[in-house]
């Protein structure tokens, strides 16, 4: 089976500082993996990469089969859904319209009936219809999230890059969210997920990848928390267990 | 916003119009004159009732509108495609450099002052938009930056020739800043139609889009659109209009930040409806507000002077109850 994603020796430079250099890479099409990783590790400039968000990079990345300097932006809109780390509205736009932007890939110039359609069947589909009418710009940071949730989906993507989706949330939202991921995953979307909290990464995670200094390791699938690069990242921590789960804590 | 104050909103041209072709004092035409040019075509008017209404107030009339409609559906475009409510069209240095323009005609007689406002407005504003630009991207703060450094410079220029101009060329430049459209007729309102009607074609059309650029560059690249290419289309189409306008009706302040606000507060923030809208209402408003400046009191009150004056204080007001809800 052909990975949703494949990076080749991918590498980013902002004006002062290299974010991501030499990363290598082959994401499962059909899982969650989650991008772990430290605050300014890399994580949000590789999905944004992967995102087709930011030019001018080196190495390759090919998603969905096709290197991604060679897709059209608004087929590539249609293929993949993006949902960013700080979102701060301006005007107060209605739920409805936040999540109708989503579909500009689609649109010639004014959204029409399969648009309005997409919206209502993303809005049953996440179970928000009680937000529907209300101003996105008054809702809670959980409610949020699950809008812009929905305007990712709203296109219903192949692949789906969610940058830290629980930031900011608390923790029965963090798990809503990532529950909410787990159910798009049967239902065939390939997601890939940058987390900073090792226990929502190893618990929801199919694969789990490192992020560290620019560079992608591939986790082991039994006790990643022993490899070296977790060690490095994390340098202090301790685990409890409980039958046959594992939990990190905090020395 | 219920459907009727939206229906009303987008009808009022018609009645405000028809209803400012009444006002103003004159002796050759009466109110039963208009009334039956209105009513009835092919009525007889005396030469003079003919000119006063169709050669006088309709130009005037109509250009008042456009220039209304103009600014304020370019303002709203601007706040969203900037993401900023403070924005208004003239943030790209238009006015300044449009009055350095009119300025610099109006000392060396070198030209009428259409043109070089015009030239002047819509180059302050490329001017801007070329200086921010960088890789590709604008960023919405160094273009912000870039128009008041462009603001500054247009303006230092103008105090150069007001300095080195006789008194009487500098009245007619205070008179032209102050903006007004005493000295409407056709021609200038023909002038300002075609770029206006371009300009607000555009905004039409790309309506729909300006919601998605209000939600942030990376949204709208996520979601399939090239957001430095759309608002480079959507920037140049209202600054265009607007250098059309303001060439001819010199600077109406705060009209163009204001009008959109209020409307947004009515029918929301959704450009689909915000920019018909703008332009409607907006056209209408400046109607009103023009009918007002002639008829109010026996001299004429500059347009500019009053818009500002009636508009910043409303303005404070909406800050103080901010029912747009921008800092929530």
């Amino acid at each position: 089976m052909t990975p949703a994603l494949r990076l080749t020796g991918v590498s980013f430079s902002y004006p002062h500082h290299a974010a991501v250099e030499n990363a290598s890479a082959e994401i499962p099409a059909g899982k969650l993996t989650v991008l772990f990783g430290r605050n300014g590790s890399g994580k949000s400039t590789l999905l944004r990469l992967c995102g087709k968000l930011l030019d001018g990079y080196g190495g390759e990345i090919e998603c969905l089969g096709t290197e991604l300097r060679q897709w059209e932006r608004g087929a590539f809109a249609r293929s993949v859904g993006y949902l960013g780390q700080f979102h701060t509205p301006v005007f107060p736009f209605r739920v409805e319209e936040v999540i109708l932007t989503g579909r500009a890939g689609h649109v010639r110039f004014l959204p029409v009936r399969a648009d309005h359609d997409a919206v209502e069947s993303v809005i049953d589909e996440l179970g928000i219809g009680a937000l529907r009418g209300r101003v996105y710009s008054e809702l809670s940071g959980g409610e949020q999230q699950l809008v812009l949730l929905a305007r990712a989906l709203v296109n219903r993507p192949a692949l789906l890059l969610l940058d830290e989706p629980t930031n900011h949330l608390d923790f029965a939202n963090q798990s809503r969210i990532l529950t909410e991921a787990r159910a798009l995953v049967r239902r065939g979307i390939t997601i890939i997920c940058a987390l900073h909290d090792p226990n929502m990464a190893f618990q929801f995670g199919d694969e789990v990848h490192f992020v560290h200094r620019g560079s992608l390791v591939r986790a082991a699938s039994e006790r990643p928390w022993e490899s070296a690069v977790f060690r490095e990242m994390v340098p202090s921590f301790t685990t409890v267990t409980d039958g046959a789960r594992t939990v990190i804590v905090p020395k | 916003m219920n459907r009727g104050v939206r229906t009303i909103l987008y009808v009022l041209p018609l009645p405000v119009i028809a209803g400012a072709l009444f006002a103003g004092s004159s002796s050759v035409v009466s109110a039963a004159d208009v009334w039956r040019a209105l009513t009835e075509p092919s009525a007889p008017l005396t030469d003079a009732a003919r000119t006063v209404l169709f050669d006088v107030r309709l130009p005037r009339i109509l250009l008042a509108f456009i220039t209304g409609a103009i600014l304020s559906s370019s303002g709203a475009a601007m706040q969203a495609v900037f993401r900023n409510p403070l924005v208004d069209p003239y943030v790209l240095g238009l006015s300044s450099g449009a009055a350095f323009g009119a300025a610099l005609a109006a000392a060396t007689g070198f030209s009428p002052m259409l043109l070089p406002a015009f030239l002047f407005g819509a180059g302050a504003t490329a001017l801007s938009a070329a200086a921010a630009s960088k890789r590709g991207r604008i960023s919405v703060v160094s273009l912000i930056l870039a128009g008041i450094v462009v603001n500054g410079i247009f303006t230092a220029a103008l105090t150069v020739v007001q300095y080195m101009s006789d008194p009487f060329t500098l009245q007619t430049i205070v008179q032209w800043t102050m903006g007004g459209f005493q000295t409407a007729g056709w021609e200038k309102t023909a002038l300002a139609a075609g770029p206006a009607a371009a300009g607000a074609g555009v905004l039409l059309l790309y309506r729909w889009r300006l919601n998605v650029l209000a939600m942030g560059d990376d949204e709208a690249r996520s979601s399939g659109l090239h957001p430095v290419r759309e608002k480079l289309i959507i920037l140049s189409a209202a600054g265009l209009a607007c250098a059309a306008g303001v060439a001819v009706a010199g600077i109406i302040g705060f009209y163009g930040l204001i009008v959109p606000h209020l409307l947004r507060m009515t029918a929301g923030p959704d450009h689909r409806r915000l920019v018909p809208l703008s332009m409607t209402a907006g056209g209408s408003f400046l109607v009103l507000i023009d009918t007002l400046s002639r008829t109010l009191m026996p001299y004429e009150l500059p347009i500019g002077v009053f818009t500002m004056l009636l508009g910043a204080p409303l303005f404070l007001l909406l800050i103080r109850r901010n029912d747009a809800g921008w800092d929530r």
